[in-house]
């Protein structure tokens, strides 16, 4: 940690005259923990200066240049929190997501670029698929807490194997019954539990993550996927079968 | 007129269809025709289970072998809840083990079941998983002879 992000943290001054300067920190302003979080990740970052004129970005959340009023690279593709501006939780607000989305897109999007230059229009492509992308993966609880992970530093690898024979037969014989179920009554039955046993799982990733545990975070991560499975079975004969809910 | 145009779409999109399923014809045969789907009786002595998955993708593979009294695999049946890749590489390994003795079937790698089904190279793991399925199936049928013999 470099010497200037200690001092963001230990001088409650300096923070109250970023407040001030950046407006978009004062939203977060009654909640200190994640005020002074967001304020030093912002600035562990390296300084941006605008592709354009040069200037360095005074904030680069900001998706134009404050100067020139540019479009400007997205600043950190591998975190879509950060694409967002969202806290890094499993837990987040769709709502808030969805509608900084559609604020994004409707500034990004290719469209709004046709008489711009080549460069600017790249710009725009680019952000505008990156934006798709991190939104389509932050809807998704299984995808979000995957990212997450990525994000904490764990991935789950291919190689891997899950040694827990009983849970494995548990997804084995309910896979068996949902193969077996014969009518339409029973799928849907079989749904429900489905879902439910998937808004548990999601519920005690989020435990993990919120406490920092991030090795059981995994492995209930892994459970998840196994159900989103089993999910997608479902989903599949329903389709089939014609059967709609 | 607009006839004219969706024909001249339907015909650009063709083409593209083809490219685009990329399984080799050994791997949708198995995938369409697998063979050995089912279950044995796993408290069987004879019967060996071996039960697998794959976190990455959330497969589950069941792969279970009958083993006669002079130690050759005499019936392999399996059930892969997962990708195409995954079922095929299931019914390809029990072909394969069937007939064979213990130990010729301890020596199955998932090279040759890659290798005979064409896997691209993200589906690699698919043969990786029916091997350690083998693998497991044949463990737990010496565990279960071990027993046997105390």
């Amino acid at each position: 940690m470099s010497f200037r992000n200690i001092l963001l943290i230990r001088m409650p001054q300096v923070l109250t005259n970023l407040q001030k300067r950046y407006h978009h920190f004062n939203t977060l302003a009654n909640q200190p923990h994640n005020l002074t979080f967001t304020v030093v990740k912002r600035f562990a970052h390296k300084t941006l200066k605008c592709w354009q004129c040069g200037i360095e970005r005074k904030n680069i959340g900001e998706l134009f240049c404050e100067q020139c009023s540019y479009i400007q690279t997205p600043p950190d593709k591998d975190n879509y929190f950060k694409v967002f501006e969202l806290d890094e939780h499993f837990d987040i607000d769709q709502k808030q997501l969805t509608r900084k989305y559609r604020q994004m897109q409707s500034q990004l999007h290719p469209d709004k670029f046709t008489n711009k230059s080549e460069k600017e229009k790249d710009i725009s492509e680019e952000f505008s698929s990156l934006v798709n992308k991190a939104y389509n993966t932050l809807q998704m609880p299984l995808k979000r807490a995957i990212h997450l992970l990525h994000v904490k530093g764990e991935t789950i690898e291919e190689g891997q194997r899950i040694d827990d024979p009983e849970f494995l037969m548990g997804i084995m014989e309910l896979n068996e019954e949902v193969e077996n179920a014969d009518t339409d009554e029973k799928l849907k039955n079989l749904k429900h539990k489905n879902d439910n046993e998937l808004l548990k799982i999601a519920k005690e990733i989020k435990t993990c993550f919120d406490e920092n545990q991030i090795t059981k975070a995994k492995e209930t991560i892994i459970k998840m996927k196994y159900y989103n499975s089993v999910s997608l079975h479902i989903n599949n004969l329903m389709r089939e079968k014609g059967i709609v809910e | 007129m607009a006839l004219n145009a969706s024909s001249k779409l339907l015909r650009v999109v063709s083409p593209l269809r083809t490219v685009t399923a990329a399984y080799h014809p050994n791997v949708i045969d198995h995938y369409e025709n697998p063979r050995n789907v089912g279950s044995l009786d796993k408290n069987d002595v004879t019967v060996g289970t071996g039960l697998v998955g794959a976190p990455a993708c959330g497969d589950v593979m069941k792969l279970q072998i009958k083993v006669d009294e002079n130690g050759k695999i005499i019936d392999a049946k399996f059930k892969t809840f997962g990708c195409g890749s995954a079922i095929a590489s299931s019914s390809l390994a029990t072909e394969w083990v069937k007939g064979k003795t213990v130990d010729q079937a301890l020596e199955l790698k998932n090279t040759d079941i890659a290798k005979e089904l064409s896997l691209p190279p993200v589906k690699l793991h698919c043969s990786m998983l029916a091997e350690d399925a083998i693998k497991a199936a044949l463990s737990d049928y010496r565990i279960k002879q071990k027993k046997k013999e105390n």
